[in-house]
């Protein structure tokens, strides 16, 4: 068997595509993030040093952290600043476990992935979040950033896809919330689901959220990091969510853009969302 | 400086073709591996100097590649593609046979979950042993070994018979 796998792995790379990386474009890569580090060492610090500062006066003579600071004005961003109202039960109705995926090999996952027409209308949805993030996350601030509909891109060419993104932030910073959400017809929301957290090779902690009209959003400990984290979300409708929510504020190098441009926001030290409001924040983009 | 900047560009030069022939047989997908070798390599810039045993650079990149490939899903706006789409498979010669066989092969292997497929392309088309393996994704050599029997089962139990005793994996 050995040796039929070194002979397959030969033949798949045999028709391998010219590389479009190169030389010169991994050296000025690798000053590029060198350079952003420092700047976010930089910047992190500077934030960390001004938030001590404001936040223990202000602590001390209200008792409440001091408002949100908006950010600069890009091209008219849709802000809202949620009151400190009571956040609802959402924790509640996430189920946690710990999941050790089927033994037998994952069959293939025959979908259709190219009628674009079901997917969210990217008004109503952005429109839908900002209208419930007060709800869902008070005390954070919701910045519009991007939404668009994507006929096709170059990795998934012919294959629509809506793009969401918003920074979300407070005082201690903003991070960015991320939906891609494309079209998978054909399958049961719920069977997509298993289908996902059967593509491991080890046990993993999930957290899973059912919700009435059969679309299933899941969160897996291994997809997480203490500065991300990923929530996938499969819609009854026929179509999936693929969310990241980050400790640093949105960039156009991350999502449909290829040029990156630095925000001029502060990075915070943690998600800004919890995988409950997340989950939640889904829900209410699937039902716009 | 201007030394190691020459000594990372000589070993791009050499070696990123073959990282991302690695990159590629673990993801099943060519804008994958191409994007995990650009991470890594700028990361690997980013680390050069500390590096002190250059001899062990490739393993070193090698690790960063496999390693970027699979926290790639932790990344927003990507996920695992179907490497069986009609755009992979146009580009295949007509060779009926042979491209059935591969297809066949191929689908087994994809079937592997991202983990399980990058300890048998460490073991068998880099040709590490366990110890290695185990070192590259940072997991136990009990990992290791478990993991090569479970995907080694699982490609048998894809592959139909006559496959096998063709290629000789079994006795016909």
């Amino acid at each position: 068997m050995a040796d039929v796998l070194r002979e397959l792995f030969d033949e798949m790379v045999a028709d391998e595509p010219p590389l479009r990386t190169t030389t010169d474009s991994a050296a000025a890569a690798g000053r590029r993030l060198r350079a952003r580090r420092r700047t976010l060492w930089t910047v992190a610090g500077a934030a960390a040093a001004v938030a001590l500062v404001t936040a223990v006066p202000t602590l001390a003579s209200t008792g409440r952290p001091p408002s949100p600071v908006g950010p600069p004005s890009l091209s008219a961003p849709v802000t809202t600043t949620a009151p400190a109202t009571p956040t609802a039960d959402l924790e509640g109705q996430v189920v946690r476990s710990h999941y050790c995926p089927s033994t037998t090999p994952r069959a293939q996952l025959r979908t259709s992935t190219s009628d674009g027409s079901i997917l969210p209308d990217v008004e109503r949805a952005a429109a839908a979040v900002m209208a419930a993030a007060p709800r869902i996350a008070p005390g954070k601030e919701f910045i519009l950033r991007v939404h668009r509909y994507l006929a096709s891109t170059e990795a998934w060419k012919d294959r629509p896809q809506v793009a969401l993104i918003f920074d979300v932030g407070d005082a201690s910073g903003y991070g960015f919330l991320s939906f891609q959400i494309y079209t998978e017809q054909g399958v049961p929301a719920p069977d997509r689901a298993q289908w996902e957290l059967d593509g491991h090779a080890t046990c993993i902690d999930v957290q899973r959220r059912d919700f009435t009209d059969g679309s299933v959003a899941v969160n897996e400990s291994d997809a997480s990091g203490p500065n991300s984290t990923k929530v996938y979300y499969f819609a009854a409708r026929g179509y999936d969510m693929n969310i990241d929510a980050l400790s640093e504020p949105w960039t156009t190098s991350t999502g449909p853009e290829s040029t990156p441009t630095p925000s001029t926001l502060s990075p915070r030290t943690s998600v800004p969302l919890t995988v409950a409001q997340i989950m939640a924040l889904a829900d209410v983009v699937a039902h716009s | 400086m201007r030394e190691d900047e020459t000594a990372y560009r000589d070993f791009v030069t050499a070696r990123i073709a073959h990282l991302r022939r690695v990159a590629f047989l673990v993801s099943g997908d060519w804008h994958t591996a191409e994007d995990a070798v650009s991470t890594a390599l700028a990361k690997l810039y980013v680390a050069w100097n500390k590096v002190r045993d250059r001899e062990r650079i490739d393993a070193y990149a090698r690790t960063m590649v496999i390693r970027a490939v699979l926290d790639e899903r932790r990344r927003p706006w990507r996920r695992e593609k179907d490497p069986y789409d009609d755009t992979m498979s146009a580009s295949v010669p007509d060779r009926t046979g042979e491209v059935h066989d591969r297809i066949l092969l191929r689908r087994a292997l994809e079937a592997l979950p991202r983990g399980r497929r990058a300890v048998l392309v460490l073991r068998f088309y880099e040709g590490l042993s366990v110890e290695e393996t185990a070192e590259a994704l940072g997991c136990s050599t009990g990992t290791v070994k478990s993991q090569t029997a479970r995907g080694l089962a699982a490609m048998r139990d894809l592959l139909p018979d006559d496959y096998l005793i063709t290629h000789g994996a079994i006795d016909g």
